[in-house]
């Protein structure tokens, strides 16, 4: 079992490399090709692992391990850490930050999924209702969907987003209203009824139950949260598209509570932590300039020939890494 | 890539340059050009992480380093020759012992006064014709003869290693398995410990 882990955890290191390479020679800039490509790493270590194992034992023997392999995690083996082979160490330090990455992005969502007040909706009233409903309208009729389900729901923090595979629905907090003008919370909803008209609610589930069954691989975390920023990316360039990006990135940048240290707030913080916050607040700021800058682009011709040369890629090379 | 137009206002669109004016051929051939070269660009770094270890260890690719007789008996499966006329002038225990999948295995003796290899006995499992070059360090055949040790046959031989030092080798096979003693002494005491180990 523990050689299994380590193969795919070796498989899926191979598999994102490959890919993460592919996109950069190739100038891939299209959120949507980049979701299916990286999806193709994510799958990798899933599908080709277990069949190779089962159909291709051979591999693991030392005629093919000595002369065809490419690389082989047993010849590691002759280097120990405490007497341990290191290819089992690092097999189980691997599999650890794999549990701890599984753990840390899995708990808030079943946190959520599990909060009475996210759970009670409140009625929509008021002129908040009235406007909430009014732009949610807008943003259907210019997208060409229909109106999706809205919930105001109860929380003292900024919320929006989209949620619901048989029922999509936007959720949204009063703080939110608050916080956006118009023109922000126009784009705001845009983006949420793209991933609404994605199924991206669905899509966010598909991706939870691939990692699931990777729990242990922590390189498949890492694949996953590339594939949704992705997804949010790809929600960004078609309000872009609609000519809305000032009043997105004005929303995102509304909507992201100021992680780093606020001039108020003078108390000492650990360094990861200000190092954290700071890498946070990098991270809007550079998602704000990519909502503001040119957009990628129509598909490009050669873009299902990419696909098929970067299965046969990760096909081929995964069969040579034992 | 470059931008088709007004490049720095929101909403305008990056096209690709092998998009903008290229044909299809020459786009496909660009593709496959940039995927062989990652493909061939990766496959070289993962052949060269797996030879790390063994430079790191300087052991053959595959080799492993067996901390006991015991150990490389279990591994093997079958018993470890070793000269039962053991020259006086040799260090026990053997300064190591490598096996090598199929499998192959040696073991390296040092002079007890110089401390340099004196001694080096290889053995191959069932089947295999000859022990591992990965294992035995090369060397060049100066003379070769067939000699009768009781009732097995070897072959006696005068070599010399890659720094030049002269060495004298037996080579038999035993119940299927190929044996080999090489000795950086007279041919005399070679003979003495092979007649002891075919016996």
């Amino acid at each position: 079992m523990t050689a299994f882990a380590g193969l795919a955890i070796l498989h899926a290191s191979v598999a994102a490399a490959l890919v993460e390479a592919l996109l950069q020679v190739w100038r891939v800039q299209r959120p949507a090709e980049r979701i299916a490509l990286r999806w193709l790493a994510l799958l990798a270590p899933l599908v080709l692992t277990p069949v190779y194992t089962a159909f291709a034992a051979f591999r693991a023997e030392p005629p093919f391990r000595l002369t065809w392999a490419l690389f082989a995690g047993a010849h590691w083996d002759v280097l120990t850490i405490f007497g341990v082979p290191a290819s089992s160490a690092a097999t189980f330090v691997l599999v650890s930050l794999g549990v701890v990455l599984f753990v840390r992005d899995i708990s808030p969502r079943l946190a959520d999924r599990t909060r009475t007040d996210a759970g009670a909706p409140s009625p929509l009233r008021g002129d908040q209702a009235a406007r909430l409903d009014r732009m949610a309208s807008d943003a259907a009729a210019r997208l060409g969907t229909k109106v999706p389900r809205l919930r105001l729901i109860r929380r003292t923090s900024p919320v929006l987003l989209c949620t619901g595979v048989a029922r999509p629905t936007i959720e949204v907090s009063a703080r939110t209203l608050d916080l956006l003008d118009d023109e922000a919370l126009q784009a705001a909803l845009l983006h949420e009824t793209v991933h609404l008209r994605h199924r991206d609610p669905l899509h966010g589930w598909i991706l939870i139950a691939v990692r699931t069954l990777q729990a242990v691989n922590p390189v498949a975390h890492v694949v996953a949260r590339l594939i949704v920023e992705d997804i949010e990316a790809r929600a960004d360039e078609a309000v872009a598209g609609l000519g809305a990006s000032p009043g997105l990135a004005r929303a995102i940048a509304c909507l992201s509570e100021p992680a780093a240290h606020s001039v108020t707030d003078l108390s000492p913080q650990p360094a990861w932590r200000t190092l954290l916050a700071r890498a946070r607040d990098r991270a809007v700021v550079d998602r704000c300039d990519r909502v503001l800058g040119p957009t990628a682009g129509a598909r490009s011709h050669v873009a299902p020939m990419r696909m098929v040369a970067a299965s046969l890629g990760l096909a081929v090379l995964l069969f040579f890494v034992v | 890539m470059r931008r088709a137009v007004d490049p720095g206002l929101p909403g305008t669109t990056i096209v690709p340059a092998e998009d903008a004016g290229e044909s299809r051929l020459r786009q496909g051939a660009r593709t496959s050009a940039r995927f062989l070269a990652v493909v061939v660009l990766l496959a070289g770094t993962l052949r060269g992480l797996d030879q790390l270890p063994g430079i790191l260890t300087s052991l053959p690719r595959g080799a492993t380093r067996v901390e006991s007789l015991d150990r490389l008996e279990r591994e093997l499966g079958f018993a470890f020759p070793l000269p039962v006329d053991y020259p006086a002038e040799l260090a026990w225990p053997p300064v190591e012992l490598r096996l090598y999948p199929g499998p192959s295995a040696v073991a390296i003796v040092d002079a007890a006064d110089t401390g340099s290899p004196a001694l080096i006995v290889g053995t191959a499992g069932p089947g295999l014709l000859a022990v591992s070059p990965e294992l035995l360090p090369p060397v060049t055949v100066l003379q070769a003869s067939e000699s009768a040790f009781g009732a097995r046959r070897a072959t006696v031989a005068r070599v010399q290693d890659a720094g030049g030092a002269l060495w004298h080798q037996a080579t038999w096979s035993a119940h299927g398995r190929v044996v080999v003693v090489r000795y950086r002494g007279d041919v005399a005491r070679l003979s003495r410990m092979v007649a002891g180990m075919t016996r």
